[in-house]
């Protein structure tokens, strides 16, 4: 091999080292970034109200300020709302949500007051048809009526008797 | 974060002195027991006030002042005027009262009852529906003890459910249904006072204006008159309360201590009294998205809002109201459900000889016996308060046309009765695993009552009446 040739190799593989060097690692990035882990309802919500879990990396971790934050887009900046977490507690019911599909992630202080940012999950809601929550309503209402009029009806027959035997 | 709105050495003090003074007012009360009849049904000698009282504070449980904002939190409006419909049960269950005192002078139970109506088969299923209703409802009570004390102080859930039941197994030992009713005219004071007290605070502090506009923003769907599950739930719940009510002894007990003439009357108003009451309670709920609280579990969120609302003072104040709506139902459901184990198991099946020492002797004990049982199942939270007490919705709403059919109706016959109620309960069952809890109630009362129907439509036999009144009398098909 020339020298040139020799040279050549050294370059290129002092520069693959350097390009390897330099890489970004998404792996620790991901570690630092989710010491907190959110947990939520895996399938498709039809009441429009579900409960989420947060859990730090470290179970002797203590959270503070724990926050759900929802978008509607997985980078946070359309309609995005905040929930805080009651007392010590690391699950938070939610509720009120219409159709459609909702990004979720928590946010929390150590005591330290390091700031911890969860894991991103999706919640998808999808409401029962309408057309299927009126048939019940109908029907529950055409039963009622019949158990109304049966007790009035009934009732009435046996005061009259009790009065026609009385007199 | 939102912080607990007592420090947990306070709930623990006004539980004890609450406690305290419940048992020896209990204690006091019960002096004047000398018979089993006494002790049972308080001489059968209730007066209207009382007897209004009882019906309304008894009503007044854990589900209106936990489970009300628990369903409005998740239904919005439709949760909590929905809930608000179970007052057709009281209302609905006035005339049956009347009914039912003529019909059994003597009478002691709905066990009793169903035995002489329908006899044996249906007696069995009977019993087995009360049961699991009446051991749904106590888990219910006892767990809602231990969701309030965590609310409001974040003392752990088992030592407050613990607590509740000890303090109310005490004074309902120490009472019987005099107690019972007693405790109730004056629970049913601070409920009224207390609910109206919260309902005023909360608009005069955050004012209805906000609370609508945050939940437009923020929440929309609770506003909604057509959301669909909420639209699903709520001839589900008006079915449930109705079951309830016409099946348990809990009321069939009150309708007989009653003085005469005082039922129809009585369980009217109580109706009308309580009507207002989950609508009040459920919407403290909506103010909840406003205040920023969103708790782990949604059967949280009426104390914790009004707590957060009133301060330390208004969180005794919660305190009070909840312990005291538990209190009432907890001993009514006790010194029922004791009954008729009593009366209908141990009286009529195993010593129909016993004397009267005997029968409260064992009476005390039962109510202890379901006390410890009811500890046991409450160890585990398993579910929600919605959530379990619609499971018992799907085997109650089955007894209601076997009920309001057999107080009028003389064509029923036993066996058909008995096949409404197990249908209707089965077909209830696979409605709450199947589908949802909102149809388990609404499914049973449809099945129980096409059974009811094809056999009156198909019967030959007509029940003389005078057997309810002969004690050891069966009904013959």
């Amino acid at each position: 091999m020339t020298k040139n040739k020799k040279s050549f190799n050294y370059c290129y593989i002092l520069f693959l080292f350097c390009f390897i060097g330099f890489l970004p690692t998404p792996t620790l990035a991901n570690e630092s970034a989710h010491q907190l882990t959110i947990e939520g309802p895996t399938s498709v919500i039809k009441e429009g109200y579900f409960n989420v879990s947060v859990s730090a990396k470290s179970e002797q971790q203590k959270l503070d300020k724990l926050t759900i934050e929802v978008a509607t887009d997985a980078s946070f900046t359309e309609n995005q709302k905040q929930f805080p977490a009651l007392g010590d507690f690391s699950t938070i019911s939610l509720t009120g949500f219409s159709n459609g599909s909702y990004h979720l992630r928590a946010r929390a202080e150590t005591e330290s007051g390091e700031s911890l940012v969860s894991n991103v999950i999706q919640v998808t809601v999808k409401h029962y048809p309408l057309w299927q929550a009126l048939t019940l309503f109908f029907i529950g209402l055409i039963i009622f009526v019949a158990v109304v009029t049966t007790l009035l009806l009934l009732h009435r027959k046996w005061t009259h008797s009790r009065h026609h035997s009385h007199d | 974060m939102t912080e607990f709105a007592l420090d947990t050495s306070t709930g623990i003090l006004i539980i004890v002195l609450f406690g305290l003074f419940w048992i020896g007012f209990g204690y006091w009360l019960g002096r004047k027991n000398k018979s089993h009849e006494d002790f049972a049904l308080a001489g059968r000698n209730v007066g209207f006030a009382f007897a209004a009282a009882t019906a309304m504070a008894t009503w007044v449980t854990s589900n209106t002042t936990l489970v009300a904002p628990q369903l409005t939190f998740q239904f919005g409006v439709w949760g909590m005027i929905g809930y608000s419909f179970a007052a057709l049960g009281l209302i609905l269950f006035a005339p049956m009262a009347k009914r039912i005192k003529e019909l059994l002078p003597n009478g002691y139970t709905s066990g009793d009852f169903i035995r002489l109506r329908y006899g044996q088969f249906a007696w069995v299923v009977f019993m087995i529906i009360s049961v699991v209703y009446a051991f749904g409802w106590l888990i219910s009570l006892g767990m809602a003890g231990g969701i309030l004390l965590e609310s409001l102080t974040g003392l752990d859930y088992h030592i407050g459910m613990t607590t509740i039941l000890v303090i109310c197994v005490g004074y309902t030992l120490f009472g019987g249904m005099r107690a019972v009713i007693a405790t109730d005219f004056i629970q049913a004071l601070i409920i009224i006072a207390g609910v109206s007290f919260i309902a005023y605070w909360l608009i005069d502090n955050i004012g209805l204006s906000s609370i609508h506009e945050n939940l437009t923003a923020e929440h929309p769907k609770l506003l909604d008159v057509l959301f669909p599950a909420a639209v699903m739930f709520l001839f589900n719940n008006i079915f449930f309360g109705l079951g309830e009510i016409f099946h348990s002894n809990v009321w069939w007990s009150r309708a007989l201590s009653f003085k005469k003439g005082v039922a129809y009357k009585a369980y009217l108003t109580g109706g009308l009294m309580w009507l207002p009451i989950p609508i009040v309670t459920g919407f403290i709920a909506l103010a909840a998205p406003q205040l920023g609280i969103f708790p782990p579990s949604m059967d949280m969120i009426g104390p914790t809002v009004a707590a957060a609302v009133l301060g330390k003072a208004g969180a005794v104040i919660v305190f009070i109201v909840i312990f005291s709506a538990l209190a009432s139902s907890l001993d009514s459901l006790l010194a029922a459900t004791s009954d008729l184990v009593t009366q209908d198991i141990y009286h009529k099946k195993l010593k129909p000889k016993a004397s009267d020492k005997n029968l409260m002797r064992f009476n005390r004990s039962c109510i202890f016996a379901l006390g410890v049982i009811t500890w046991l199942f409450c160890l585990p939270k398993i579910a929600t308060l919605g959530a379990l007490l619609n499971f018992a919705g799907a085997f109650v709403a089955s007894t209601i046309w076997p009920i309001l059919l057999g107080l009028y109706h003389k064509k029923l016959t036993g066996t058909y009765a008995a096949i409404a109620m197990a249908a209707g309960t089965a077909c209830g069952m696979i409605g709450y695993f199947a589908i949802g809890f909102y149809v388990a109630a609404l499914v049973s009362c449809a099945v129980s009552g096409l059974i009811c129907a094809v056999g009156i439509m198909t019967s030959q036999y007509n029940f003389d009446w005078k057997q309810l009144q002969e004690e050891d009398a069966h009904a013959n098909e």
